[in-house]
């Protein structure tokens, strides 16, 4: 069969790859969906006793224990390793990926973290479609798309949410939106949303009621768009410095799980809202149920921002997108309820508008996908009717987020390393290309002790203007000699005879090593106004890159990538 | 441009031991020898198809004050130039790439089970990973320092011999070594592994008698075995016949791993011809 | 099927620039014994998709190509003799003729004819003696076959605009799918159109048996020069 399926033709091939992914990344979803019910339900017996707040610093742990010494994944959470390996290694994953975090974001969350199951659910998927892509013998490029199929399917299972799937695998982690991407990312989803409604029913998970939106609703978004960017802001800045000074903790990775765990569930004890992946407080707050005061709706939204920087940041296994849902309805409700006390007079549209307004808002400004945001809270809520809403306050709350934040979650830690490069970009390009293709190794190399005569013999033979200098001894670099200095006095028959050539060469100069990447060495070629230079590894001579040597390639490279 | 040779270095006796092994094969071979010193449990190796993930045990993050130091003297002991590999990227902050564009890489016979279990006829699964990915041959040097004077190929006529052959031949080239090819007729005439060499390209050898043929039609392979002299660099090809033979059959490189204590140089089925 | 070596130096870059992009998926690739291969003809068409220049004289001779050029007068003979071509001026026969031209049908002759015109237009191919060689500016690569002569011979003498002035009574038209095969033709027509012996043989020439059996002789005795 599959050589049958290599005969293909490529795109039929994909789309029927893209099938099978979508199958199994689905499976992933729904069996930690089932997972995560099943332990719940079993834990909810114990939960009355007082010493249920050690539950999450248990969970922490365990989850911890398990990533490193059961599974021995050292990863992070997931979704910039996804990226990472879409913009840097082929959507290449390890097959152990595809189980690890699920395990361990189960542990975390059902008892009782503060994390969602979507970051572990997307990397399972992705690194179920690499896998499939690699056994059907796939290459670099399709494979990528079979890592995005894989994700979209995991999205789409968990939420029952096709379309979200789609936008965020194309806005978040491929980063383009070409057809070779989107036909086979959408059918992957459709498959996966189709798989979890057979295995557990088709619900909407926070159906809405009907809206009478006003006028007076609209110009609020604005002002719950703002709002939600700064909450998104601080819960991104409050994640990061937690994981930060976590790390900074004495001790192994699993006790300063089960710190973070003790923390969350001391809060717990207090506030149960903030505990896990917190559903049932969107649940209420999007049926209107949800009673508390502008007081206590700050607080319990600060709350649940404090545990999931606490149960992420610590090394929890679990996801964002679930903690930014609930602390977005927290969000819409504390400003709905503001909005009340405010202008009473106004009939408003309500806290489950502003609720969902709210979950949109933050999730769009903490992944700064606006589309992913709109989508995800439409579908989850089946209220098509607040999309102008929804999109408004999703685009101001990116705007205003990135003028803070200049990225998403996701990305913060690739561009810290350099590693995030977006597809079709001049980065794109040069991280492509290496520099041994590029290396030019036609040159005549000449000795120190040479006389200029013999110098002129060799650049009547060569098609040069560079000649590098080399200790005949030790075979070390010395310099070169530039055809453009000596060009004047070449040919006087006095001086070929008396000047040697260590005379005339130049020893300062900025050489490359092999391994230096291109970005580097144009900084080079910008700043010394070089046209070449020499790749000098380990005090030997290699070889010369040159601008035009790179022009050449880097437009076959353009060339190369182009879909047609 | 000079061939690289990746190790990964071990600050115990037995590390110490290996890099000694890695550094006599680049002194011999004018091959940069370039050293990564783990500060982590785990590295990845990206390779076409798959990624290895090596776990290594726990030994070569042993005292880390003193490893740099330690590799430094025994590189320079064999009189090569020291060089340390820093990892560029990483796949997650625990989690280093090391780059795979190298031409060698020296391996234990284990890397991340306990190196207790270095004996005779265990390759550990890592190694195996490595093996059957690489574009480059694999290293795996005795557990004690022993040096080689001699290169012996082993040769079975198939396409995963010839590359050996071809790594056999490159190696007795730069050392200037005599090159001995092992071969067990077994039932062909010499004609079939002559016509393989011809095919390979090693036409010129076989003309200029440049290797002693150890040509057995007949004994046991692991009888004859005992001819290989013990002093010679072992090259041998793996994986040649497919994977579901190997699995029932076991393949010719594990006889020969099993076998011999001799310094082995094992050429994948991913190295280029 | 080309191996990675010769699909490199078809594409004029190094193999590890083509290994990787046989591991990226951007070359059509087929394995073949675990080796990756690429089928010579969907990389010639995929590259000519992109606008990627192909070093074609680096091919491997797979189709035999002798290195020998053939002779002239299979040349001659494949690109077919025809007589009473008509028109009037140089334009209109060199449209009528290069529809003559024996390629396969799905290639549009009227490109070939606008080449000739254009060509043309730069300076008289009418070498004079009432002869003129009719030929694309640029060798066309995509030539299915290494070159062609389609003689024509004109119903009426044409005013080519020659360096002596004669009118032109046969063309041959010559496309060649190299530059080298394009000198070697031209300087082997010409060497034949020196002989007096064979313009006269062409000024009278009925059958397309006559002019063929004059180039071989001509070629004999060219060879044994």
């Amino acid at each position: 069969m599959l050589r049958y399926l290599n005969k293909l033709n490529e795109r039929l091939q994909l789309i029927f790859i893209a099938v099978v992914v979508g199958i199994f990344a689905a499976m992933a979803s729904v069996a930690l969906n089932r997972g995560l019910v099943m332990v719940f339900e079993w834990l909810s017996h114990f939960r009355s006793h007082w010493y249920a707040f050690v539950f999450p610093a248990l969970g922490a742990a365990l989850s911890s224990i398990f990533l490193h010494y059961v599974a021995k994944d050292y990863g992070g959470h997931g979704v910039p390793e996804v990226i990472y390996s879409i913009s840097r290694r082929g959507g290449l994953l390890r097959l152990r990926s595809s189980y690890s975090r699920l395990v361990a974001c189960l542990l975390t969350i059902a008892s009782g973290g503060s994390a969602g199951p979507e970051a572990p659910v997307v990397i399972s998927g992705a690194s179920i479609g690499s896998n499939i892509g690699t056994f059907f013998r796939l290459k670099d490029r399709q494979r990528i798309v079979t890592v995005g199929c894989g994700a979209a399917a995991a999205i789409a299972a968990i939420f029952n949410a096709p379309v979200t799937g789609i936008v965020f695998t194309l806005e978040a982690i491929v980063g383009e939106w070409s057809p070779t991407h989107l036909i086979p990312v959408s059918i992957a989803s459709v498959v996966a949303t189709e798989v979890s409604r057979i295995m557990q029913g088709n619900q909407i998970p926070f159906e809405s009621r009907l809206f009478h939106i006003s006028y007076w609703d609209l110009a609020a978004c604005i002002g719950l768009a703002v709002l939600a960017a700064l909450v998104s802001i601080i819960l991104m800045r409050l994640l990061r410095h937690l994981s930060g000074s976590f790390k900074h903790l004495p001790g192994l990775p699993w006790m300063r799980a089960a710190v973070g765990g003790i923390i969350v569930g001391l809060m717990g004890l207090i506030l149960p809202q903030v505990l896990g992946e917190g559903y049932e407080v969107i649940r209420t707050i999007i049926e209107e149920e949800f009673s508390s005061g502008i007081l206590l709706a700050g607080v319990i939204l600060a709350a649940k921002m404090a545990a999931t920087a606490f149960t992420i940041g610590s090394g929890g296994s679990g996801g964002l997108f679930a903690p930014c849902l609930v602390v977005g309805s927290l969000t819409g409700l504390f400003f709905h309820q503001i909005l009340a006390t405010a202008l009473p007079a106004v009939n408003w549209a309500g806290q489950s508008y502003f609720g969902l307004l709210g979950m949109a808002g933050v999730i769009s400004g903490v992944l700064q996908a606006p589309m992913t945001g709109v989508f995800l809270v439409v579908e989850i809520t089946g209220s098509y009717q607040v999309l102008l809403s929804v999109v408004l306050v999703a685009v101001i709350s990116v705007t205003v987020s990135q003028f803070f934040e200049p990225s998403s979650v996701y990305h913060q830690e690739l561009i810290a390393r350099g590693e995030l490069v977006k597809p079709r970009t001049d980065r794109h390009i040069l991280s492509n290309l290496n520099m041994v293709e590029i290396l030019e190794t036609d040159c005549h190399v000449v000795r120190p002790a040479m006389r200029l005569k013999q110098l002129v013999d060799i650049v009547q033979r060569s098609h040069r203007n560079y000649f590098p200098v080399e200790d005949p001894d030790s075979g070390d670099f010395l310099g070169m000699v530039y055809l453009d200095d000596i060009r004047s006095y070449l040919f006087d028959p006095y001086l070929q005879d008396t000047v040697l050539v260590e005379q005339v060469m130049e020893r300062n100069i900025e050489s490359v090593s092999l391994d230096e990447d291109l970005e580097r060495v144009f900084e080079i070629f910008d700043r010394t106004g070089a046209w070449s230079l020499p790749v000098v590894q380990d005090g030997k001579f290699l070889g010369l890159i040159s601008k035009a040597t790179i022009l050449d390639h880097y437009r076959k490279e353009l060339l190369v990538n182009e879909d047609t | 441009m000079k061939k690289q040779l990746l190790h990964v270095f071990r600050n115990t006796p037995f590390g110490r031991e290996v890099l000694m092994q890695s550094a006599y094969f680049c002194r011999k071979t004018d091959t940069l020898l370039r050293v990564y010193i783990p500060r982590f449990r785990q590295f990845l190796m990206y390779f076409q198809h798959e990624i290895a993930t090596i776990e290594l045990d726990k030994s070569f993050l042993r005292d880390p004050q003193t490893a740099q130091e330690h590799a430094e003297q025994i590189i320079r002991s064999e009189g090569l130039k020291p060089s340390f590999l820093t990892p560029k990227r990483y796949t997650a902050s625990t989690l280093p790439d090391i780059p795979i564009d190298f031409d060698y890489m020296t391996c234990p016979r284990s890397i991340s089970d306990l190196s207790t279990r270095i004996s005779l006829g265990h390759l550990g699964p890592k190694v195996r990973v490595i093996i059957r990915n690489a574009h480059f041959p694999v290293l795996i040097p005795t557990p004690v320092y022993k040096q080689w004077n001699s290169i012996t190929v082993f040769f079975g006529g198939s396409r995963n011999a010839r590359k050996a052959m071809r790594v056999g031949a490159e190696l007795a080239r730069v050392t200037g070594m005599p090159l001995y090819v092992f071969t067990q007729a077994e039932g062909r005439p010499r004609q079939y592994y002559e016509r393989s060499l011809v095919e390979g390209g090693f036409e010129d050898l076989l003309k200029n008698k440049s290797f002693e043929w150890m040509f057995f039609e007949k004994g046991k392979v692991r009888i004859n075995f005992y001819q290989v002299p013990h002093d010679s660099l072992v090259i041998v090809g793996a994986y040649g016949h497919g994977m579901i033979k190997e699995v029932l059959f076991g393949s010719f490189m594990e006889e020969v791993q099993t076998v011999l204590p001799n310094n082995m140089v094992i050429v994948g089925p991913e190295v280029a011809m | 099927m080309l191996t990675i070596d010769n699909a490199a130096k078809l594409l004029g870059m190094p193999k590890t620039t083509v290994m990787r992009w046989v591991r990226q998926g951007k070359l059509p690739t087929r394995e073949v014994n675990n080796q990756p291969m690429i089928p010579q003809e969907e990389l010639i068409r995929w590259a000519r998709k992109r606008n990627i220049f192909l070093h074609r004289d680096m091919l491997p001779p797979a189709r035999k190509r002798s290195s020998k050029p053939e002779s002239l007068s299979s040349v001659v003979e494949r690109g077919g003799i025809f007589f009473n071509v008509k028109g009037r001026t140089p334009t209109e026969v060199l449209k009528r003729s290069a529809q003559l031209v024996p390629l396969s049908p799905e290639i549009d002759k009227s490109f070939i004819a606008d080449l000739l015109i254009q060509r043309e237009k730069l300076a008289s191919t009418g070498i004079g003696k009432g002869v003129a060689i009719p030929h694309p500016r640029y060798p066309l690569e995509s030539l299915e076959v290494p070159a062609l002569i389609t003689t024509c011979f004109l119903a009426e003498p044409v005013d080519f605009k020659a360096i002596d002035g004669k009118p032109v009574f046969v063309l041959f038209v010559l496309l060649s799918s190299t530059t080298k095969l394009h000198l070697h033709y031209l300087s082997r027509l010409s060497f034949c159109l020196r002989e007096p012996k064979f313009v006269g043989m062409l000024s009278r020439c009925k059958e397309p048996a006559d002019l063929l059996s004059s180039l071989r002789e001509m070629e004999t005795s060219m060879d044994d020069a």
